[in-house]
């Protein structure tokens, strides 16, 4: 596709996508500025666009790899989703749009079109840019995602057409939805399989029946395999709570979550260890060398404490390990939040976490350490902690919340550090 | 060891100053390389390299040694000279622990894409690709972020950095 026919909205003017290519399997997909040897920032959200089974490009064009060059800068968001798919629509059938389009809009994996943010700066930039590229309005169209803001009915002449879904926005182009060329990635559950089978040979047979199933079950199963593989835990959980909604759904997630026990990491497999430093009770933190002393060792008689560390090991370097470390000078939970959370070094299989304490810390101080464990590094929202970094362990609450993750494949290990 | 670390930069001034005693007394005190310019090409991200870096490092044998020193100190993978001449195919090294590869671009015979896959688990990921070319000196390029253990850039065919990357004889290191 060489035409410039259609445009990104953006805050800062519109953007047109000037080609699509085709690249070699095997690459990621990219997003380039103009032709440049650049790679825009937005490239790896347009690689997970493109790709299955997370991707809908790849479901109706077969290929998985593209190089698409705009004409100026996208920095940031997913509000590009929709005039990209237009233009790959455009690009695989050979049709031009009947008309100059101009649009903004996420897409879902079920191709819907999502609200995006920003929507009346972008229109507000439209007239001008009209006028420059003498465009003709009556040959042009904007389309927004539908959503509850108000917004015109037409900039500058441009009739402005809200869409729920993609076949919305493409009939008003004149396009039309390809049909899905390639099946629905049969593999993301194969994936893993292949990636990693060393530590379940005692539950192989029953792995590979279940793959099977996994497999014949389809695109619900790709995309949760997908999230998992990504560490989108919270996603992950809500995709599965959507499904189990309906009696098929719930017989998918049941399978599912078989498959995700067998894949749990060993109970053992995390240790910690890490020292506190300390001073004399007259000295200062900072003007002497700190003496150190391993973690777990009885700090009853122990000299002022300056800071502490703590690291948690996976004994199979094959898993990630990420987690927090909370502070609570007042006592596990005394308070609505901790003082302070360390999120960790960056690591994969092996973390530490370090807190220097301002204050010496007072009797009754508590520094709880969280480890969750698990195929992959958890990403986004991890509304988990809060509980698991208050509650004691065997408290109903540090249960539930863990629970949560071991039905997502996960583990959580915990241990806490007190000075008495 | 931290950037700002007092100790380093001690260690750095004393090399300096060994360095610049050794240039003085050979009768080369113009156009010398100091090890800690050596050391921020090698370890510090930010380093802007000068203008003048590679004319200075051809001219200075024991620069070139302590930079090869440098580099294999401070690399993550170290990727050796091939033993066979660069095919017409895509250009690839392979060691224990990562694959480099080179492909063109079907958008733009122009451009190669440049592939860093990871193979096992690393202390931590690369930040830059280094390549040490007799014919243009050390090369250093910033690496994007790693992502499901892969790094993807795209570079110019005719760039020196391609062009030492298809070269044999170069050495690569990623740091």
């Amino acid at each position: 596709m060489t035409s410039s026919d259609i445009f990104i909205l953006t805050t800062e003017g519109p953007v047109a996508i000037q080609r699509i290519v085709a690249e070699d399997e095997g690459l990621h997909s990219v997003i380039c500025l103009d032709g440049r040897a650049e790679a825009l920032p937005v490239s790896k959200a347009y690689h997970a666009f493109v790709q299955q089974p997370i991707g809908v490009i790849e479901r109706f064009t077969g290929h998985g790899s593209y190089r698409m060059d705009v004409e100026g800068r996208i920095d940031e968001g997913q509000s590009w989703q929709l005039a990209a798919l237009i233009a790959h629509v455009s690009d695989c059938t050979g049709e031009t749009p009947t008309k100059t389009v101009f649009a903004s809009g996420e897409v879902d994996n079920a191709l819907n079109v999502r609200p995006v943010t920003k929507v009346p700066e972008k229109l507000g930039t439209v007239e001008r840019f009209l006028s420059a590229r003498e465009i003709d309005p009556t040959d042009a169209v904007i389309i927004i995602p539908a959503d509850d803001t108000e917004t015109p009915l037409s900039v500058a002449g441009v009739p402005v057409c809200k869409v729920k879904a993609v076949e919305e926005a493409l009939s008003l182009v004149g396009l039309k939805m390809p049909s899905t060329s390639a099946p629905v990635s049969d593999s993301a559950s194969d994936k893993v399989d292949k990636e990693k089978s060393a530590g379940f040979f005692r539950v192989g047979i029953v792995a590979s029946i279940i793959a099977i199933a996994l497999f014949w079950f389809g695109a619900d199963i790709s995309r949760w395999a997908a999230l998992s593989k990504q560490g989108r835990l919270l996603e992950l959980e809500q995709a599965l709570a959507e499904s189990d909604e309906s009696a098929i759904g719930a017989i998918r997630v049941a399978l599912y979550r078989q498959w995700l026990s067998l894949r749990l990491p060993p109970e053992d497999v995390v240790t910690f260890n890490g020292v506190v430093r300390t001073v004399g009770r007259d000295q200062d933190c900072a003007s002497v060398d700190h003496a150190r002393a391993p973690i777990f060792q009885d700090t009853s008689n122990s000299p002022k404490v300056c800071a502490l560390e703590m690291s948690a090991f996976a004994r199979d370097t094959g898993l990630s390990i990420v987690g927090r470390m909370a502070y609570w000078p007042e006592g596990l939970g005394s308070t609505d939040k901790p003082a302070r959370v360390m999120r960790g070094s960056a690591g994969i299989s092996e973390r530490t976490w370090k807190i220097e304490f301002r204050t010496a810390p007072n009797p009754g101080t508590i520094v709880r350490l969280v480890a969750v464990i698990g195929d992959a590094e958890v990403r986004g929202a991890q509304p988990w902690y809060a509980a698991l970094l208050s509650a004691p362990v065997d408290s109903s609450g540090f249960e539930n919340a863990a629970r949560r993750l071991l039905r997502l494949g996960y583990r959580v290990n915990a241990t806490s550090w007190t000075y008495r | 060891m931290p950037a700002e670390d007092p100790t380093q930069k001690l260690a750095l001034a004393a090399l300096d100053a060994e360095s610049a005693i050794n240039a003085l007394r050979d009768g080369d005190a113009s156009g010398r390389m100091s090890f800690s310019e050596l050391f921020a090409y090698v370890n510090d991200p930010a380093f802007i390299v000068p203008g003048d870096f590679d004319a200075r490092l051809k001219s200075t044998p024991q620069a070139q040694e302590n930079l090869l020193r440098l580099m294999q100190k401070a690399a993550i993978i170290s990727m050796p000279r091939l033993a066979a001449a660069a095919t017409d195919g895509p250009v690839r090294r392979e060691v224990e622990g990562a694959v480099l590869t080179l492909m063109t671009s079907k958008a733009d015979a122009d451009q190669l894409y440049l592939i860093i896959e990871l193979t096992r688990t690393l202390p931590r990921l690369p930040k830059h690709i280094v390549v040490l070319s007799d014919a243009f000196g050390p090369r250093r390029l910033a690496l994007p972020e790693f992502s499901d253990e892969r790094a993807q850039i795209i570079i110019g065919a005719e760039s020196e950095m391609a062009l030492a990357l298809m070269a044999p004889e170069t050495e690569v290191f990623l740091i």
